[in-house]
């Protein structure tokens, strides 16, 4: 208690002074907030960085929808409730996503043609952010040099090359991925992606010119803080922000159970190619 | 740019299937040609260093043996001791050299351009680097370097599945591998194959990741805990570790009934939901991580098998490995058979 308030007066002092040395009284309400408490400090590896190894997962609907949406019918009705899309807040800083306009068309068109054009459905690599906010968990395993990403849909993967960067050679599903720690945040650069992912079941879509700025940070031993800058000058007029916690799993010893989904796709993807139609054999 | 550069998702699952039937005959034809032997350099590297004393196992900051790194898995000797070469554990230096000049000229020819299945293949160019051992099977048990003889319950379950395979009603009848499910190399357990036999070995204090090239399966495998007690199977099985000295020793059951695509119905009826698997990495020197697996399936094989590969140190990258992604492969395999139905021949064998 004593030392929280210690900490709060000292904030204050500062916070005072830099108002006076600035002349301007924006940091003074910016560390006023912040200043409740003293940011949380992960624990570290052996080698000392922020030790993020866990499994961790999304609880949002952004995968739905990235943006503010209301509950709605899901597209088989034979499933009634228990494939329907209910309400969500979106992850999306401000909620606007700015396209172009064109673009904004090719967007609604996958939204009205969501059944046949989502690469979910086909069990393809999400892409990045997607399979961070899938409602499906991912691991992360810590080295100094590499990290691996590994995600239980459709078995997918990254490793994350710390502290070089990787030039792209061709495009790819999962991007090329340079990491660095900034303090307590690991920051993830990512680059390479081919045009076939999307965002989310709502037809939300990026060009292969896409860039991805990433950012964890922890913010209590079983919580991140995730944040994914989005760069795309082919299909948004500006760089735009999805935000949102991840949580850490707290199952005993948590795996990641591997949801190898390709089996689940083949009557989408070959059904026509089959002798017999499946179920009538 | 990489020495070996990967194709297009679309073109490196082309020919997925000739290339897992290629794998198998690549393998036996190289075999037959063995007559010589190969440069011992590499196969004296291990113990040049130990006799100089100069190599000890570098340890992580956890002070786990160093295992971590991208290692190059590709051989050309065969799984299983081709007939003639009974009776023989190895190769003389002789005999090795005129091997290695064997596939040297092989190689060339391949890549003059001359149309064929391995035209441009990855394999090829990777290969010079590869483990040259002077074995003559990678099955180090038994000792005649063959799986032991298969039961006659997978002997029917072999032929069954290859009656199906001849021509697919649908992709079930197909493999993992073609189904893009499994790597037809990358196991568990790990068999070098004819293209991607690169893995990247990650270690934390708490987990071992197998991070194989193909078709990107991240194997996470937690150390030094009590194997999982949930009741569930997966198609690589469920797996735990533990140090034994500077050996890490990796326990894994709980596979899928379709087994795994690394031992195809093919060549041995396939494996099943019974296989226990025991794998050890030993770090051998700055270079080596030597690999070694144990299978017993009892209802597969009459009794249990072993084998060891050397992984060799390398500074390429594990590139993403699409597959189901771009399955052309799969594709024609079925548009192949329906036509096959309309017109009531049979199949179409692919070229040679």
């Amino acid at each position: 208690m004593i030392g929280r308030r210690i900490r709060t007066l000292s904030a204050l002092i500062v916070a005072a002074a830099a108002g006076v040395l600035i002349g301007t009284f924006v940091p003074l309400a910016s560390m006023l907030s912040a200043g409740q408490e003293a940011p949380y400090r992960a624990p570290r590896t052996a080698d000392g960085t922020p030790d993020l190894n866990g499994v961790w997962q999304a609880m949002n609907t952004a995968n739905w929808d990235i943006q503010d949406h209301d509950q709605r019918q899901g597209p088989l009705l034979q499933l009634g409730a228990a494939f329907s899309v209910p309400a969500g807040e979106g992850v999306v800083v401000g909620n606007e996503i700015p396209y172009q306009p064109s673009a904004l068309a090719t967007k609604q068109e996958n939204a009205a043609n969501w059944l046949t054009l989502d690469p979910e459905i086909k069990c393809y690599m999400p892409g990045i952010p997607r399979a961070t906010y899938m409602p499906y968990p991912f691991q992360i395993v810590q080295t100094p040099e590499h990290l691996l990403f590994a995600y239980a849909f459709a078995n997918a993967s990254r490793v994350v090359y710390m502290n070089v960067k990787v030039e792209p050679q061709i495009d790819t599903w999962m991007g090329y991925a340079s990491g660095r720690w900034e303090g307590e945040t690991l920051v993830i650069e990512s680059s390479g992606f081919n045009d076939q992912t999307w965002f989310d079941r709502a037809g939300n879509f990026h060009s292969d010119v896409l860039k991805v700025t990433e950012r964890y940070t922890a913010i209590s031993p079983n919580a991140l803080q995730y944040e994914a800058t989005i760069e795309d000058p082919k299909v948004f007029t500006r760089p735009w922000q999805m935000r949102m916690p991840l949580y850490r799993r707290l199952e005993q010893a948590p795996r990641l159970w591997k949801y190898n989904c390709v089996e689940f796709a083949e009557e989408v993807v070959y059904g026509h190619l089959r002798k017999t139609p499946k179920g009538t054999k | 740019m990489s020495a070996f550069t990967r194709p297009r998702t679309t073109v490196s699952r082309r020919l997925g299937l000739l290339r897992c039937l290629a794998a198998v005959a690549v393998v036996i034809a190289c075999a037959s040609q063995i007559l010589g032997g190969q440069s011992p350099a590499d196969a004296q590297k291990s113990s040049d260093a130990k006799k100089a004393g100069a190599w000890t196992v570098p340890r992580t900051a956890d002070g786990q043996p160093d295992l971590r790194g991208v290692w190059n898995y590709a051989t050309e000797i065969p799984l299983q001791r081709p007939a003639e070469l009974a009776g023989k554990e190895s190769l003389t230096p002789e005999e090795a050299a005129k091997f290695r000049e064997q596939m040297a000229a092989r190689r060339k020819e391949r890549q003059s351009g001359k149309p064929s299945r391995y035209s441009g293949e990855v394999f090829d160019d990777v290969l010079a680097e590869g483990d040259w051992t002077k074995r003559t099977s990678l099955i180090t048990d038994p000792r005649d370097g063959k799986m032991p003889s298969i039961t006659p319950h997978a002997e029917a379950r072999r032929d069954a599945r290859t009656a199906a395979f001849e021509r697919p009603d649908g992709p079930e009848d197909t493999g993992l591998a073609d189904r893009c499910i499994l790597g037809w190399s990358t196991g568990p357990p790990i068999i070098p194959g004819n293209q991607s036999n690169v893995v990247q070995l990650f270690q934390s204090r708490d987990h071992f990741v197998i991070h194989t090239e193909m078709i990107h399966d991240a194997r996470i495998v937690p150390l030094n805990s009590a194997p999982s007690p949930a009741r569930i199977r997966e198609y690589s099985g469920i797996s735990h570790g533990r140090w034994e000295k500077d050996t890490l020793v990796i326990e894994t059951t709980r596979f899928m009934p379709e087994g795994v695509a690394t031992l195809t119905f093919r060549q041995s009826g396939g494996t099943d939901e019974n296989m226990h698997l025991i794998e050890r990495f030993t770090r051998t020197d700055a270079n080596t991580v030597l690999y070694e697996f144990t299978i017993t399936d009892p209802t597969i094989w009459t009794r249990p098998w072993s084998a060891a590969v050397n992984m060799l140190k390398t500074d390429e990258r594990v590139y993403e490995y699409a597959c189901h992604e771009g399955n052309r492969s799969l594709e024609t395999m079925l548009e192949n058979a329906r036509a096959a139905d309309k017109a009531d021949r049979p199949t179409k064998k692919p070229p040679q």
